[in-house]
């Protein structure tokens, strides 16, 4: 098991994917932390268009949005990172590295070097999950680092860290979120021997285009129990990334982070399962 | 016998098609084992199977006298090389290498260096593997599948899309190998031509059974130059052999007499067995390749 391991690490720092998601990372932040600095601009320039109620559903697309609060003059580090990663950005990123990191094995053919060998060839997923779970941390802070020092240089004195207590615990949950739906990826990499399957599905729901389904879904619902108050977002990693900020509810932090957990744990188990039952191709 | 690897009835059926029917093969160690078939043959799929890259349906295999669930222990001293070489592009030979090395744990220093000089490429080390000739991917496959010395290696159409420099590159490579460090492999090709310059043993299949099982030496005997005699009474035209002075014969089967000398005198034979009352059915001079043995075999003309 450790010797995939390494094996995986070594092919994580020599891809040239892992590098390129992670300047990916970089960018995209930049670009995002700059676009919000444009909205708090329009929002001072015209307080009408300010909206002081979050909308009730999740949204399609990938979007920030600012926070009222910041037209006070104080931007707190926490709220800045929470939206930019509550978007959806860095989610993309990691479906798009999952997908070709994990299917490079397969695609390449080099599976066939070592797979015969090992009794329980679900192992690979392990290796498999350790390698994206140390690339989806690296991309993680990247991201969050560039945030802070962008947010810094454009908002200097006006810009300030906060609570750090507040901010790893956030980043703690989304972490697991996004590990979850990287073991989501490779449940779908594994399962349609294909990148681009599982890549597009994974682009998909980080730009919220499921939204329309999960809508009908939760319409369904209410029709037979309306009492209920069901919302599958609550119950999916992709829903969760979206709604847990930083100034969520214990309970949503708790419910990010088992469904994080539930969800990472049920795909793993699965992609292991048709590792070991299914011949390689 | 002791053998390396035998087969017991090994199925692979993929829906209703059996792609391999209860195929039985016996290697012994330090053979170079030659699977000869069409494609299509089920050659891969058996391969696939003994390599672990695929469970059987039926069937099983030993492996150093192991079968069923303590074969696994085993299987590390299998390497294999399955259709095209599984290789990552943008990594360097060297690279490619180093990745099973990890994951065999093989940690001894010089490994990596060591096998590339082995397969000849101990100059490309750092080259990617992307600018590799198919003749560079194919020998750095064998690397590969040397990694933690194995007992066996397993090669599926090892030479195939090389040209003539490249084949005899690996078929030296092959050869030294198993003469240095007495590794047996079991080639798979459709190249008769060629495999029979390498093998010691040959498996012959065909619609995934494996017909015959043969050494180099009955194969050898099958195919030499030789007058092949039918006669009315094949015991009587034994002796009159024999009176004329032959003595290199056998009996093929109740009707037909092989002969392996005076290959020149069917006539002086016919005129013999003639004066003693035999009556001669057929006489004809046989001289069959590996390829015309094949095809005799299998009663086909094409793809092979």
């Amino acid at each position: 098991m450790f010797n995939l391991i390494k094996m995986d690490l070594y092919r994580l720092v020599r891809t040239p994917s892992a590098l390129i998601t992670a300047v990916m990372a970089v960018l995209l932040a930049v670009f995002s932390v700059f676009m919000t600095d444009t909205d708090i601009q329009l929002m001072q320039e015209d307080p009408s268009s300010v909206s002081t109620e979050a909308p009730d559903e999740r949204q399609m697309g990938i979007y920030v949005e600012a926070d009222p609060e910041w037209l006070t003059g104080k931007i707190e580090a926490g709220s800045i990172v929470s939206v930019e990663m509550r978007s959806g950005l860095l989610a993309l990123l990691c479906v798009i590295f999952t997908a070709v990191f994990v299917n490079a094995e397969h695609r390449s053919g080099f599976i066939k070097n070592i797979a015969g060998q090992l009794h329980s060839r679900g192992k690979l997923i392990i290796s498999k999950l350790t390698a994206v779970a140390v690339q989806v941390l690296f991309m993680m802070i990247v991201f969050i680092l560039t945030v802070l020092i962008t947010g810094f240089i454009l908002w200097g004195g006006s810009f300030y860290i906060g609570s750090a207590a507040s901010l790893f615990k956030f980043a703690a949950i989304q972490y697991l979120l996004h590990l979850s739906l990287s073991a989501m990826i490779i449940f779908f990499t594994v399962l349609t021997g294909s990148s681009a399957f599982s890549m597009t599905l994974g682009i998909l729901l980080c730009s919220g285009l499921s939204v329309p389904v999960y809508s009908l879904i939760n319409k369904l619902v209410y029709n037979f129990r309306p009492g209920l108050g069901f919302d599958i977002n609550k119950f999916l990693p992709d829903g969760n990334i979206t709604l847990t900020g930083i100034d969520a509810s214990a309970e949503v932090f708790l419910r990010g982070a088992v469904s994080g957990a539930v969800y990472a744990l049920i795909f793993i188990l699965l992609s292991m399962l048709i590792m070991q039952k299914r011949d390689v191709r | 016998m002791e053998y390396l690897l035998t087969t017991n009835g090994l199925t692979k059926q993929y829906g209703r098609h059996k792609a391999v029917n209860a195929a039985d093969i016996h290697v012994k160690r330090g053979d170079i084992y030659g699977l000869i078939g069409r494609n299509g043959a089920g050659k891969t799929t058996l391969l696939k199977m003994i390599s672990g890259l695929a469970k059987p349906t039926d069937g099983g295999f030993s492996f150093f006298g192991k079968s069923g669930k303590e074969v696994y222990g085993y299987m590390s001293r299998i390497g294999a090389l399955i259709e095209a070489p599984g290789l990552y592009p943008n990594l360097s030979a060297a690279q490619n290498l180093k990745l099973k090395c990890l994951a065999a744990g093989v940690r001894r220093n010089g490994i990596i260096e060591e096998l590339l000089g082995t397969v000849g490429l101990a100059s490309a080390g750092k080259k990617k593997v992307r600018n590799f000739s198919l003749g560079m991917k194919q020998r750095l496959g064998i690397a590969l599948a040397l990694v933690g010395d194995p007992d066996l290696i397993i090669l599926d159409e090892p030479i195939n899309g090389l040209d003539p420099q490249g084949i005899a590159e690996v078929r030296e490579t092959l050869a030294r190998l198993n003469k240095e460090k007495n590794i047996t492999f079991i080639i798979s090709s459709h190249i008769l031509e060629e495999l029979s310059k390498t093998a010691t043993v040959y498996g012959i299949m065909h619609n995934g059974v494996i017909l015959q099982e043969m050494t180099r030496d009955e194969l050898l005997e099958k195919c030499s130059e030789r007058i092949e005699l039918k006669a009315d009474d094949t015991a009587m035209a034994c002796t009159v052999l024999e009176k004329i002075g032959i003595t290199e014969y056998k009996v093929a089967d109740a009707d037909t007499i092989q002969i392996f000398e005076r290959l020149n005198d069917s006539g002086d034979i016919t005129s013999a067995l003639a004066s003693d009352g035999i009556k001669t059915l057929e006489i004809s001079l046989k001289n069959e390749s590996l390829e015309d043995y094949y095809l005799n075999l299998t009663g086909g003309k094409s793809d092979v």
